[in-house]
């Protein structure tokens, strides 16, 4: 997952400027590439597959209309991450939602099918389930941190372009979410461990 | 849990989410955006050959036009002005 960083960038700076070209298979190249990893991040980001489907076809339109130029070391994932977040945020704006409070949203939609008990009981599966609803239940500034340079293996430089932040402001921000989850994640053991 | 395991926990959290597998786009809907996407690709690409060299073309004579009537304004307006200050 965390490799969009790699050697494949010349690769894919390439198809970028055959797409730029008007090439469709360049496209279709990329779309399949990324079509996921964006899926993943914006759904993981909005909590409601309906709206994380949107938004990524708003992104991929974008792309074809208005393709980056290649950058040098910067893989095409950093700029449909920021345009897929910028888009989640102006959709929030348009809807007068508060950016700072969609974790309780996202926390709800994600929600179902997760019983967590005690850590040591719970299987692969639930555990993933559980990382998820902690994850969707941060704030939305420490989750796109998250998402961003945890998840979808960005650097620090990269996401803190997108997030308009400083890197020591990243890095503290990326500290914070990481103990929030953190305890989040502890959370549920040790209420199953004390209701023993 | 003690302070300690909690710093534990942080530190296996980047771990965890690496490890978290992508969640598939439904294939209806791939499909779909990936048909838009071509789609307006070819509204795009096969729009812009026909108009875009003629476009351009007036676009940079009305740009040379303007900044060529600018120069030739500001260089009376100097020959004016330096021919009012040697009256004067």
């Amino acid at each position: 997952m965390n490799d969009v960083m790699g050697g494949e960038h010349a690769g894919e700076s390439a198809l970028l400027e055959r797409l730029r070209a008007g090439d469709e298979a360049a496209f279709g190249a990329l779309y399949a590439e990324y079509r996921n990893r964006l899926f993943s991040f914006l759904l993981r980001l909005s909590g409601r597959p309906a709206l994380a489907e949107e938004l990524c076809q708003e992104v991929w339109l974008r792309l074809v209309t208005h393709p980056p130029e290649p950058k040098p070391g910067v893989p095409l994932g950093a700029w449909l991450y920021r345009v897929a977040r910028n888009l989640f945020i102006s959709y929030l704006r348009s809807r007068n939602m508060d950016p700072t409070r969609t974790c309780e949203l996202t926390a709800i939609q994600l929600r179902p099918s997760l019983q967590p008990g005690p850590l040591e009981e719970l299987a692969e599966k639930e555990m993933k389930g559980i990382l998820r609803t902690a994850l969707a239940g941060l704030p939305l500034a420490y989750r796109e941190c998250l998402l961003l340079v945890a998840v979808s293996g960005l650097t620090h430089q990269q996401a803190a372009e997108i997030l308009e932040l400083t890197a020591p402001a990243l890095r503290k921000r990326l500290s914070r979410a990481r103990e929030m989850l953190a305890q989040r994640l502890a959370r549920p053991a040790k209420t199953g461990q004390e209701g023993e | 849990m003690s302070v300690d395991e909690d710093r534990m926990t942080a530190s296996q959290v980047e771990q965890w989410l690496a490890a978290l597998p992508l969640d598939e786009l439904r294939p209806a809907a791939a499909a779909r955006i990936e048909a838009a996407c071509l789609a307006r690709m070819r509204r795009r690409y096969q729009w812009l050959p026909e108009w875009r060299s003629p476009l351009l073309d007036a676009l940079g004579l009305a740009l040379a036009l303007l900044l060529g009537s600018g120069y030739l304004l500001e260089t009376l307006a100097r020959a004016l002005a330096v021919y009012g200050v040697h009256l004067y």
